[in-house]
């Protein structure tokens, strides 16, 4: 009997051996597919990620214009270009709207994040109760996020426009007139219109998203909540919105990403203006780099706004952990 | 008795809150579509029905003769189609070798294509333009589609590996005891089931081409790589906006990325709501 399961254990570890070694060769052929399957995709990686990191951070030491750019990436552009240490920094520190940018790029994303996921939950609480009459919603929901950026802009233009836009018709006809202004063109409408677009633009992903995780939220846990005669409102707090809290956080995170990067909601509909009221980093380095030709403040703000980003980033990379 | 009205108030609500919903969301839809088709002087009348004349083809006519529509338009969907079609084959080969091969430095690739979402587009920009310029790219499609490509391919691996993460590997497995090598796993076997995440990520990719404002203005040089995005907003830069063609202009600017996502709609939720419900 002993004898027998010794022997029976010795085959199993020669088969396990042996099989170790088929598989290790298999792999081993299998991954240099795998690499070359991802080959194109390295350098398109370095372009995108190293190169200009390291380029723009370069760039943000020197007084370099747009003639010095021209002149490509090689040896060249050392000779053109002067390193002035930190003087764009500087620069920016001191002079220029450079604190008030920088703060109405933060309030921006607060503002637009937290309209888009209050009404975006509220939306998806809507969808989940299934109305009757309202199934069809849940298909054309995400429309206003496929549209072009430069289309919603002429949209909301149109929309709004001083004295046949539907939005001051509509205020006349209920005798609003004395409201009636000129949107865009307004101090203190300006960036609430433009926190408008970012909201109908960008709420029904977080509609969806939220839907999607409703919906995986197993009905026995209400149901034991209601036997143990729960209110409407604490299975909301206690079963709902816990459950909620990993698809909560990728859709907030990745939108404070989008939004603080942002460029072309504000750049095509009000170009930062009117007077500066809604300018924003992204529309601030564009216009310093290619309408003032000052490329090295440009980079200065523009690494500014990478590290702010990469503080983000750590923060959403840290929330979905390993499993990318 | 008044648990029940009490309930019944509740639905209305309910009713009432899902219409506001529909409105802010789909009225700007139904007002730019209903303005493009009338006559250009009923849109200053004040009015919002009153259309004398009726409605008309009349601004998508003069939308496409003037202008450089056309031009812009073929010009659009050129860069977008090489950039969808590339990217989509890319991602595809990368997101499989990424979701399937245990490689060394996997999970530095994946962290460094999320991170590549981080950079400022207006900071990356500069680099680009120095790039372009030195290999004389700019003003030409190939450094506008190089351009989408690198944009769009980070985002489209992830969601691709995203969709072949969630296809059993006993399908490969089996595949692979049969005779096929790694390549013809992937399409004959794989690919069929992961066509969803394949047609979210093509979309992806030409909707991030399609919609380019930012790039285009700094690389197209002239109007013979211009795309539509830069086009209206010419038109909406104009001191005389003309409403009419502008109008018509947009509608058909968002007209092809709407078709699209009509016959690609459900995957396109899925695959997009995927990623944030795993956890």
């Amino acid at each position: 009997m002993s004898g027998n399961k010794k022997k029976d254990s010795f085959f199993s570890r020669i088969n396990i051996f042996s099989s170790f070694l088929q598989k290790r060769t298999l792999t081993e052929k299998k991954k240099i597919t795998g690499w070359l399957m991802l080959l194109p995709v390295i350098p398109a990686f370095l372009i995108v990620i190293i190169f200009p990191a390291l380029m723009g951070i370069i760039n943000s030491f020197t007084d370099a214009d747009i003639v010095a750019m021209t002149v490509g990436i090689g040896a060249e552009f050392f000779d053109i270009v002067d390193f002035i240490g930190f003087s764009n920094y500087m620069d920016l520190f001191t002079d220029g709207d450079f604190w008030e940018v920088t703060l109405r790029s933060f309030a921006l994303v607060g503002i637009a994040v937290m309209l888009q996921y209050v009404l975006g939950l509220i939306l998806a609480l809507l969808l989940d109760e299934g109305l009757k009459g309202f199934g069809w919603f849940k298909n054309v929901i995400m429309l206003p996020w496929v549209v072009p950026v430069a289309s919603m802009v002429v949209i909301f233009n149109w929309m709004t426009a001083p004295n046949y836009g539907v939005v001051n018709m509509l205020l006349e006809t209920i005798g609003l007139e004395h409201l009636t202004t000129n949107w865009f063109g307004s101090l203190a409408f300006a960036f609430p219109i433009i926190i408008i677009m970012h909201v109908w633009r960008n709420m029904p992903f977080y509609a969806l998203t939220l839907y999607a995780g409703l919906s995986s939220i197993p009905q026995n846990q209400y149901e034991a909540a209601e036997v143990d005669g729960a209110t409407a409102w604490q299975k909301f707090r206690h079963i709902t919105l816990p459950n909620l809290k990993y698809p909560s956080m990728v859709v907030i995170v990745l939108h404070v990403l989008w939004t603080f990067n942002n460029f072309d909601i504000i750049y095509l509909s009000t170009g930062g203006g009117p007077v500066g009221t809604t300018e924003v980093m992204a529309t601030e380095v564009y216009d310093m780099a290619w309408n003032l030709n000052l490329m090295g403040r440009a980079a200065a703000l523009g690494v500014i706004m990478m590290l702010i980003m990469m503080i983000f980033s750590g923060m959403y990379l840290k929330l979905v952990g390993g499993d990318v | 008795m008044s648990g029940k009205s009490n309930e019944k108030i509740i639905t209305l609500g309910k009713y009432l809150l899902m219409v506001c919903y529909a409105i802010f969301i789909l009225a700007p839809f139904i007002w730019i579509l209903y303005s493009s088709l009338r006559w250009e002087p009923n849109l200053f009348a004040g009015e919002f029905l009153a259309n004398p004349g009726g409605l008309t083809l009349n601004n998508y006519f003069r939308a496409i003769a003037g202008a450089n529509f056309g031009e812009y338009f073929l010009n659009t969907l050129t860069i977008s189609f090489i950039t969808t079609a590339v990217v989509t084959l890319l991602a595809l080969l990368g997101g499989y070798s990424l979701s399937r091969f245990n490689l060394r430095f996997k999970n530095q690739i994946i962290m460094a294509m999320l991170s590549s979402q981080m950079f400022p587009h207006v900071l990356l920009i500069i680099p680009f333009f120095a790039v372009m310029s030195g290999f004389k790219l700019l003003d030409s499609y190939t450094g506008i589609v190089l351009t989408h490509i690198v944009l769009g391919l980070p985002f489209g691996i992830w969601l691709i590996k995203g969709y072949f993460d969630g296809v059993s590997t006993s399908l490969d497995d089996a595949a692979r005891i049969d005779g096929l090598g790694s390549v013809g796993i992937l399409f004959r076997v794989v690919l069929p089931v992961a066509a969803p995440g394949v047609a979210v990520t093509a979309f992806y990719a030409f909707m991030v081409s399609w919609g380019d404002y930012l790039f285009v203005s700094i690389i197209s040089q002239s109007s013979s790589t211009r795309t539509l995005t830069i086009g209206l907003d010419n038109f909406l830069g104009a001191t005389q906006i003309q409403w009419g063609p502008i109008n018509a202009a947009t509608v058909l600017t968002v007209l092809p990325t709407i078709v699209l996502f009509a016959f690609l709609q459900k995957w396109i939720v899925k695959g997009l709501t995927s990623g944030a419900t795993k956890g």
